[in-house]
């Protein structure tokens, strides 16, 4: 098969594409059709959905045994601080004991020896 | 002021240029865009519409370093390249296509001469069982009328690649078409 063979078929190819190509302009004014908004892309949002699926669930999976330990801890440094007592604790205790008993004091006699004050209204 | 008005005046003698540029070689895009897209007109149209837009909006830009017919061809090869690699949904269409193209462009089988449109259908089928970048070559060479160099350029293969694939594609294509029995020197 010569170079000249090859070059008539060809051309024949090249004359029968002619008769059939689009107009220039119908083709610059055709609706876009984007690589990006091509078909192509339509599987774009369900890959991007299960992405965030995954990285959720390997959040998830990473921090929810972290959040077991602290809560672990937390409880512990709980109890602790439910058996802290401070120093003044100790002075808190004895004033209690105290107020149970009334207290004499100099005046006390004062009460003791003066009528009752409806007594005295009547004498008068 | 004058700046801006002179970048903007630069951008639209520029667009204008791009725009008869690509209408002058429109029919001929149209031709490889076919080549690179198993011959289905619609997606050719589609391939030659992105390429376009993204010529006349500035994603690819033409630096002058090669002839703008083969920078434009090889925007065309990319863009088709790129197309059949994320969509496979159109690959298959485009493989069920060819399919049913080749039933309809069976030879007669009474021998008689076939006319001369279902000879050219014969002889793409007969290109299209070729390697591509053998039927790319050769469209490129006998169809767009380019030296080996420039195809390579289009190709983005180098010369000596380029030459190879001239040498085997032309031997190969020769030997399908004595096959069928219709094509004679």
């Amino acid at each position: 098969m010569t170079d000249h063979t090859l070059k008539k078929l060809f051309d024949e190819a090249r004359r029968q594409d002619a008769d059939n190509t689009p107009g220039f302009q119908r083709v610059l004014r055709k609706q876009a059709v984007a690589t990006k908004d091509s078909p192509a892309f339509g599987w774009m949002p369900f890959a991007l959905a299960a992405a965030l699926l995954v990285a959720a669930a390997l959040l998830a999976f990473s921090v929810l045994p972290k959040s077991e330990t602290h809560s672990a801890a937390e409880v512990e440094q709980w109890a602790a601080i439910s058996e802290w007592t401070a120093s003044s604790d100790a002075i808190l205790a004895e004033n209690s004991a105290v107020i149970g008993v009334s207290l004499s004091t100099s005046s006390d006699m004062l009460f003791e020896s003066l009528p009752s004050s409806s007594t005295t209204n009547q004498n008068l | 002021m004058n700046d801006e008005l002179q970048e903007k005046q630069a951008t639209q003698v520029d667009e204008a240029w791009l725009r008869d540029a690509l209408e002058q070689h429109h029919a001929m895009s149209y031709g490889w865009a076919l080549s690179c897209c198993s011959s289905n007109p619609t997606d050719a149209e589609d391939i030659l519409q992105t390429v376009y837009q993204k010529i006349l909006e500035g994603r690819a830009r033409y630096d002058g370093r090669a002839a703008f017919k083969t920078w434009l061809f090889a925007v065309i090869r990319n863009t088709a390249a790129s197309e059949r690699r994320r969509n496979w949904i159109r690959f298959l269409r485009l493989g069920s296509y060819q399919k049913e193209h080749e039933k309809d462009c069976q030879p007669a089988d009474d021998g008689e001469a076939l006319q001369v449109s279902e000879r050219i259908e014969l002889f793409r089928d007969i290109l299209a069982k070729l390697p591509r970048r053998q039927q790319e070559i050769l469209h490129l060479v006998f169809y767009q009328d380019l030296t080996v160099e420039a195809a390579a350029n289009a190709m983005g293969v180098s010369l000596g690649s380029a030459r190879t694939h001239y040498d085997r594609a032309k031997k190969q294509l020769g030997q399908l078409l004595k096959l069928t029995g219709q094509f004679h020197d």
